[in-house]
């Protein structure tokens, strides 16, 4: 029982992690019917800045939950401008090349700066909040779970109660008659990516805090996962990535626990395959919208 | 006595190397019912397409209000008051009739009080809207479709309405109920430009018609000339 | 539009390129040339880097000696990005370059064994530094390695482990042909001494949770966790078993042997008991001169595995001399018979190319590798 608490603790932390990055996959496909396969590089974006904000300015969590916000809106707005208003309506193709080259130029380009190797992040909320029979939970994982959820339902709140919330909505579900609605296409398209490559940047915060480092190729995995992640959900639908999100990480987890660390991954994509099979779209993700 | 709104002047617009609208100019007066008929692919959706923004124009001039307006973004265009309602109705299928109509108010979100009055006005012109109102824009027959759309565009308190094939694909029934709900709305003081297949409820309903062939304008004039044309008479009405 | 985004995939495109490749100049004929390949990129980058300024520094020193048989020395560096398919490329282009005398590296077991038959057809010299698998010294009378097998390492560490009276012992491995047989002969000697394994798990490369595979140990209940990893996962396993809350004695094969490994790991590394063959903080007079200039030129400490790459190169060159001649035969014999007092420890080889090492056992502590007792 202990062991089964534990690895749903585990499980719900990882999750938080791999929702925040899906709903970062699920916005951009949603607004531009795009896959941003650079998601995963802003991901080490955003741990990146934290990390030197630790080592260089000040140790503080919560300047780097703002820092690593910033900079995941900016460099995300900043690569949407470059690379992706340029070629809207080139092929579906090329866009998804494109986001592959940018992704690996921004690695490329860290490892360059920084070095390759991993390295040493401060340390936050060291502290266990509480040991119940055996299951240990730790200020960070508390932490890194609240405030995953704060984020979480302050998007859904942005994106249902707000207008520019609205107006994401609208261009996700037909682009040109958002238009006709007038609604600025382009820029709800901007704030959008932007808006997802914040959630990415401060999903890697929080996976540099918690995993205590930060190195040029730590957005890989996560990238592919949560992006795995979320198209299990269901990639049009916001509230199917993040329960993707969250379904991956405990899954995974049990996983673990029945088969073994090695076969981790493999256990979670024979869960989505057999799953996609079964329902295309997703747990939560609606039929009409198969862009890709 | 009546004032131009809208005009368009020597407009062309190609899609590759297929010239859709070879040199178009057309005027439309403050209140007026305009209809625009021809054949399929005589390019008259792409003439509403050109007005709001969707295609770029490759050459000539668009005016709104004596201002030129070619080639803006099209939520420029429709922040001017110029609803189009598409062809094929566009309505958002997974949110609800109500949902759809507070889109259409999308230019005015911050003011609540004037989008509440915008959504009674639309309910009492369309009581079958009121009633679906919590439905889903999918679940709708044509029709309702059709009303939903053409409430949609009323929301945002346009000026031009710009109909696109209003009548395809509905229920002939249907079809009478919603040119009366146009000729309501063009009472009520707004501009409508029509394009329209059915060239016999075009003639009767619009006061000024154009009819285009392959991208052209052959022959314009009152409806009630037009009635009597021949050629008209002939190719369109079939007579 | 489009020409703008073709233009930026050119120069994503470059960029990607110049981060990748490492330029090798083209020598005169008159130099030795010998090739060094190691991970200069990917996850196992930051050893490939030790190896690059270790080895550069011994073909420097070399040099400013005035080179061996009169000629300088020229190395060519080529990068395997860890990946054995990579390796294995790498070693058709260094065969395939005639001026290239022999080979050092590469620097996992995984990528050394991808390239060892390549080598071993054009009877090239292979000097992998670190490949410690059992299998591979012996699978070529052209491969040799320094670090020492992992039979010898694996009965040193399943010892100190059963001394420590240590009975149960859980093991989390990584999962490729380093990790499995470190846990095979770990665990198997462990065995034969008399305790139980009671878990091995394996995982992948890139694996950055290892919170469950913990939680799944610790479900085990063993006197001690016995972790085959390099230095970033082994920190990343002990500050999670520091979140899980689990106290336990943890036990490595000497891999984490780096100041990386202290810098991430922080207080959660604290204790951990570990082996090495060359220990700057007590190093030998060979050791303490090769410490000196590696901290003057690079401004860092060396690690273990660049001090076995320094050796490797050494051995070579040493042999280069002694045969008196660029033969392959006569060199490799003269590297059979090694007797060197090299910086990790003194080197001679068994029959099958195996250096024979001896191992210093230390601990974390203070922050600080120190030696145990």
């Amino acid at each position: 029982m202990t062991m089964f608490f534990q690895q749903l603790v585990n499980g719900i932390t990882q999750g938080g992690l791999y929702a925040l990055l899906a709903i970062a996959y699920s916005l951009v496909y949603g607004v531009m019917g795009l896959v941003n396969f650079s998601t995963g590089s802003i991901y080490m974006l955003g741990a990146m800045s934290s990390w030197l904000v630790c080592k260089y300015i000040i140790e503080s969590f919560w300047l780097s939950v703002l820092i690593s916000f910033g900079v995941g809106f900016v460099v995300a707005f900043v690569l949407e401008k470059i690379a992706f208003s340029a070629i809207r309506g080139a092929t579906r193709i090329a866009s998804l090349i494109c986001t592959i080259g940018f992704s690996q130029f921004i690695n490329e380009a860290v490892a360059l700066i920084f070095g390759k190797a991993t390295q040493g992040m401060s340390t936050f909320f060291d502290q266990e909040l509480f040991a119940f029979l055996g299951v240990h939970i730790s200020v960070m994982q508390a932490v890194l779970v609240v405030t995953v959820i704060i984020i979480l339902v302050a998007l859904q709140f942005f994106v249902y109660r707000t207008r520019i919330g609205l107006a994401i909505r609208t261009v996700s579900m037909d682009e040109k008659t958002a238009g006709l609605m007038g609604i600025n296409v382009n820029r709800t398209i901007s704030i959008a990516f932007s808006l997802s490559g914040a959630c990415a940047a401060i999903a890697g915060l929080m996976g540099a805090v918690y995993y205590r480092s930060f190195s040029a190729y730590m957005g890989w995995m996560p990238g592919i996962k949560s992006f795995s992640a979320a198209v299990f959900g269901g990639l049009s639908s916001m509230p199917g990535a993040i329960l993707g999100g969250y379904l991956m990480g405990i899954i995974e987890n049990f996983g673990v626990q029945v088969f073994s660390t090695g076969y981790r991954d493999v256990i979670s994509f024979i869960v989505m395959i057999v799953f996609l099979l079964v329902r295309p779209q997703g747990i939560l993700g609606s039929k009409k919208k198969v862009k890709l | 006595m009546s004032k131009e709104i809208v005009k368009l002047d020597d407009v062309c617009v190609c899609y590759g190397a297929i010239r859709a609208l070879q040199g178009v100019s057309l005027s439309v007066e403050e209140g007026a019912i305009v209809a625009l008929i021809g054949s399929n692919g005589a390019g008259k959706t792409t003439l509403l397409n050109a007005l709001s923004g969707l295609v770029p124009v490759q050459s000539g001039h668009i005016f709104l209000r004596g201002e030129e307006i070619t080639n803006e973004k099209p939520h420029i265009i429709a922040q001017r008051r110029i609803a189009h309602v598409p062809e094929g109705r566009k309505i958002f299928s997974e949110l609800t009739v109500e949902e759809n109509l507070r889109i259409g108010a999308y230019t005015q979100y911050k003011n609540k009080a004037k989008i509440e009055q915008l959504l009674h006005m639309n309910f009492e012109l369309f009581p079958i809207l009121a009633e679906r109102r919590k439905q889903m824009g999918g679940s709708l027959s044509g029709g309702e479709q059709q009303m939903l759309a053409i409430a949609r565009g009323l929301m945002s308190e346009p000026d031009i309405i710009l109909l696109d094939e209003p009548s395809l694909g509905i229920a002939p029934i249907m079809v009478e109920h919603i040119f009366e709900f146009i000729r309501q709305i063009n009472a009520s003081g707004k501009t409508i430009i029509l394009v329209e297949q059915n060239a016999n409820l075009a003639l009767e309903t619009a006061s000024y018609v154009y009819v285009l062939e392959t991208g052209r304008i052959v022959n314009e004039n009152t409806s009630d000339v037009l009635i009597h044309d021949d050629t008209i008479q002939k190719v369109y009405l079939g007579l | 539009m489009k020409k703008v985004f073709m233009f930026l995939m050119v120069v994503v495109l470059l960029f990607s390129i110049a981060a990748c490749g490492e330029k090798t100049s083209s020598g005169s004929k008159d130099k030795i040339r010998i090739a060094l390949t190691a991970p200069l990129t990917g996850n196992q980058a930051k050893y490939g880097e030790s190896f690059k300024n270790t080895v550069s520094l011994a073909c420097k020193q070399w040099n400013d000696k005035g080179g061996v048989l009169g000629r300088e020395l020229e190395l060519v560096i080529n990068d395997s990005a860890g990946d054995s398919a990579q390796a294995a490329s790498v070693a058709q282009k260094v065969v395939s370059d005639s001026s290239i005398f022999a080979q050092v590296g590469d620097f996992s077991a995984p990528c050394s064994m991808a390239a060892q038959p390549i080598y071993d057809a054009a009877k090239m010299i292979q000097i992998a530094p670190t490949c410690s698998a059992v299998t591979f010294a012996r699978g070529s009378k052209w491969s040799f390695q320094i670090v020492g097998n992992q039979v010898l390492q694996g009965r040193f560490m399943a010892q100190w482990m059963f001394d420590e009276g240590v009975r149960k012992v859980a093991m989390l491995y990584l999962n490729n042909d380093w990790g499995v047989s470190v846990k095979d002969y770990v665990g198997d000697i462990f065995k034969e001494l008399g305790g139980e394994v009671v878990l091995q798990e394996p995982y992948s490369d890139g694996e950055t949770d290892f919170s469950a595979a913990l939680t799944k140990a610790r479900d085990a209940n063993p006197d001690a966790l016995f972790i085959a990893s390099y230095y970033n996962d082994g920190a990343a396993i002990c500050i999670q078993r520091a979140n899980l809350g689990w106290e336990i004695p943890v036990y490595n094969p000497g891999t984490v042997y780096s100041p990386e490994f202290l810098e991430i790991g922080g207080s959660a590394v604290e204790g951990v008991l570990t082996n090495v063959g060359f220990f700057p903080d007590d190093p030998g007079p060979a050791a303490a001169t090769f410490v000196e200039e590696y901290k003057n030129l690079y401004k860092s400490d060396p690690d273990y595995y660049g001090a076995c790459a320094y050796d490797a190169f050494n051995v070579l060159v040493e042999a280069i001399k002694r045969a008196g001649e660029l033969d392959n035969e006569k060199v490799r014999e003269e590297i059979a018979a090694t007797d060197y007092e090299g910086v990790t420890g003194n080197i001679t080889f068994d029959e099958n190319g195996d250096a024979l090492k001896t191992y210093i056992k230390i601990i974390v502590k203070d922050g600080k590798f120190t030696a145990y007792r």
